[in-house]
């Protein structure tokens, strides 16, 4: 090893080469992670006239977005109820048979236990359960090719493996080798590695947080364009007397589902972005945060977000 | 014969930003749009995401503000790239501008003036018609306006210059039953009589709108329902000559979207009635 040119480089002439492996590691990850998702070869399908409020909060920001507007929608309707320090509890009204569909049932059964939203997120069984009664939606978002393909869940893995091997790999060697020619200061190499390997991981997570495809985004893009408006016209209701108070009842659902609860700060339903910001760590205005590690798989695994 | 080889395009509505939400929502119900192009010549990123957004959900056709097609001095070339950029980008069949003036002696007006009825006038949007086809191949089609004045010296009537102008440029009538409507009843003008005169085998487009009365004036305001009036002679245009598209224009006061299509959908039912839409 010692025979190897660079190797044997003087301290600082080595941090240059040691720092340009990095940058090119770091380019080959984003490349073959971005790569890996050609799905916005295609236009997006066009913009629905009716968007199912589902489809678009799990496409959005998968289990954790689908919670939100549950939770909310169960709240306008009058079935749950936030209550101090973030507690989602039941109300007094009980559903009339047939008034609410499985995944509603599944959540109002969850907060009877009075959880706090938080706890939502990181329930399991809940997860698990919606998972499938998602199945359909995921599935048909998959054959749109609006959720990440699974090449990009293996790209990522192989360039945080191939890209850590690299950076770690060169860095033991120059540290065996100056070990082996004698006390040599390699503090700030190990400190540096550690730095490359955590900024790898960080652009990994970057790039695949959230499970839709470029394509998805696209398509979401153009959803928020299109409905920006009904969002203004839906906001400025709530508080208003009447029924036009309940402003994302309905079919306007899904602009919760699209949105988040952002729009809401301001208004008298500011707690929902209150609540769910503090139990999330996220407004909910991305899945910046709340599909964890679990790109492609809708969040399964992401509870603890 | 057809003014111009091109789709019919059916029922169609002037796109606004405000009741864009609705519109997605009713996208079934609107067979196209019709963008104001000097809204996007200078276009935001937002204005451009927006454009790709309508161009990707509905045929469109352009229709511009400023060209100016009646200026002697010739057309604003820095203008004319950025409106033939536009057409490029989202090709439609045909585009339209105003049969009239807004820039002379090099200073904007802001107003679409009435050109004086005269051979000279004539010449001159026949010459600016050729530059304007020098740059943009998307066939041209020209609209009558309402007339606050009529310019003295006039050589002939409304119809009559219109269909001599329309033969000079070779361009495609987009006919405004409105101003149609507007100019008839503040010049008194009987439409009835006349009806034959104006240039039907050059029709290519219709724009129809509601206006207000002002000290016993029609204004041409796109800020009402379309009245009764110019149903009438709308429902007679479409009797009489074939059209590609009908356009609401409505830009002020704007109702509750299903008002629109209301009006949208009655449009089409005249159509479909003389066969001109399926």
């Amino acid at each position: 090893m010692q025979n190897i040119a660079i190797l044997n480089l003087p301290g600082p002439e080595f941090l240059n080469v040691f720092g340009l492996v990095v940058i090119l590691v770091l380019g080959a990850a984003y490349l073959s992670i971005r790569l890996a998702d050609r799905t916005d070869r295609r236009p997006p399908p066009p913009v629905p006239q009716n968007p199912d409020a589902m489809e678009v909060a799990f496409l959005q920001g998968g289990v954790n977005q689908v919670i939100r507007t549950l939770i909310y929608d169960l709240a306008q309707r009058g079935f749950v109820a936030l209550a101090a320090e973030d507690h989602v509890v039941p109300t007094d009204k009980l559903p009339q048979p047939g008034e609410l569909n499985a995944m509603e049932s599944r959540l109002l059964d969850a907060v009877q236990a009075k959880p706090k939203a938080h706890a939502l997120f990181e329930a399991r069984g809940l997860r698990r359960g919606l998972l499938e009664q998602l199945a359909p939606v995921r599935a048909k978002l998959a054959a749109e090719k609006l959720i990440k393909p699974k090449s990009v869940k293996i790209w990522r893995r192989r360039a945080q493996i191939g890209g850590t091997l690299i950076i770690v790999g060169l860095a033991f060697a120059k540290i065996y080798v100056e070990w082996t020619t004698g006390p040599g200061n390699v503090a700030y190499l190990i400190f540096l590695a550690g730095a490359s390997v955590a900024a790898l991981f960080a652009l990994a997570y970057v790039l695949t947080r959230t499970h839709a495809s470029r394509r998805g985004h696209a398509y979401l893009d153009a959803m928020r364009l299109a409905y920006g408006g009904r969002l203004k016209e839906a906001v400025g209701h709530i508080g208003s007397p009447g029924p036009e108070a309940r402003a994302f009842h309905g079919a306007a659902l899904f602009l919760i589902a699209l949105f988040g609860f952002a729009p809401l700060k301001g208004t008298t339903e500011a707690m929902f972005t209150e609540a769910f910001s503090r139990g999330s760590g996220s407004d909910g205005a991305d899945c910046g945060t709340s599909c964890g590690g679990s790109c492609g798989d809708g969040g399964a695994s992401g509870g603890g977000d | 014969m057809a003014a111009i080889d091109g789709p019919a395009l059916g029922s169609g509505l002037s796109y606004r930003p405000q009741f864009r939400g609705d519109l997605f929502a009713h996208r079934d119900e609107v067979d196209f749009l019709e963008i104001i192009a000097d809204h996007y010549l200078d276009a935001s990123i937002e204005k451009r995401a927006e454009l790709e957004l309508l161009n990707s959900h509905f045929p469109l056709v352009a229709h511009g503000l400023d060209l100016s097609i009646g200026s002697a001095e010739g057309l604003d070339s820095r203008y004319l790239d950025k409106l033939a950029a536009l057409i490029e980008r989202i090709d439609p069949p045909w585009w339209s501008e105003h049969l009239c003036f807004t820039r002379a002696g090099g200073i904007s007006i802001g107003h679409l003036a009435s050109l004086p009825y005269t051979r000279e006038a004539i010449d001159v949007v026949a010459r600016n018609v050729d530059v304007v086809r020098r740059r943009i191949k998307t066939p041209l089609i020209l609209e009558n306006i309402t007339c606050v004045v009529r310019i003295p010296g006039g050589e002939m009537d409304e119809p009559e210059f219109l269909t001599r102008t329309l033969e000079a440029t070779g361009c495609g009538w987009l006919c405004d039953v409105a101003n149609m409507h507007v100019n008839a009843t503040n010049f008194g003008v009987d439409l009835e009589s006349g009806f034959e005169r104006w240039p039907w085998d050059r029709l290519v487009q219709i724009h129809y709108a509601g206006g207000r009365e002002r000290d016993g004036v029609l204004i041409d305001s796109h800020d009402a329902a379309t009245s009764d009036a110019v149903w009438r002679l709308y429902d007679r245009v479409i009797a009489r000559a074939p059209v590609k598209a009908v356009v609401l224009e409505r830009d002020e006061k704007i109702p509750p979207f299903g008002e629109l299509l209301d009006e949208v959908a009655r449009a089409r039912r005249t159509l479909v009635e003389f066969g001109r839409w399926r």
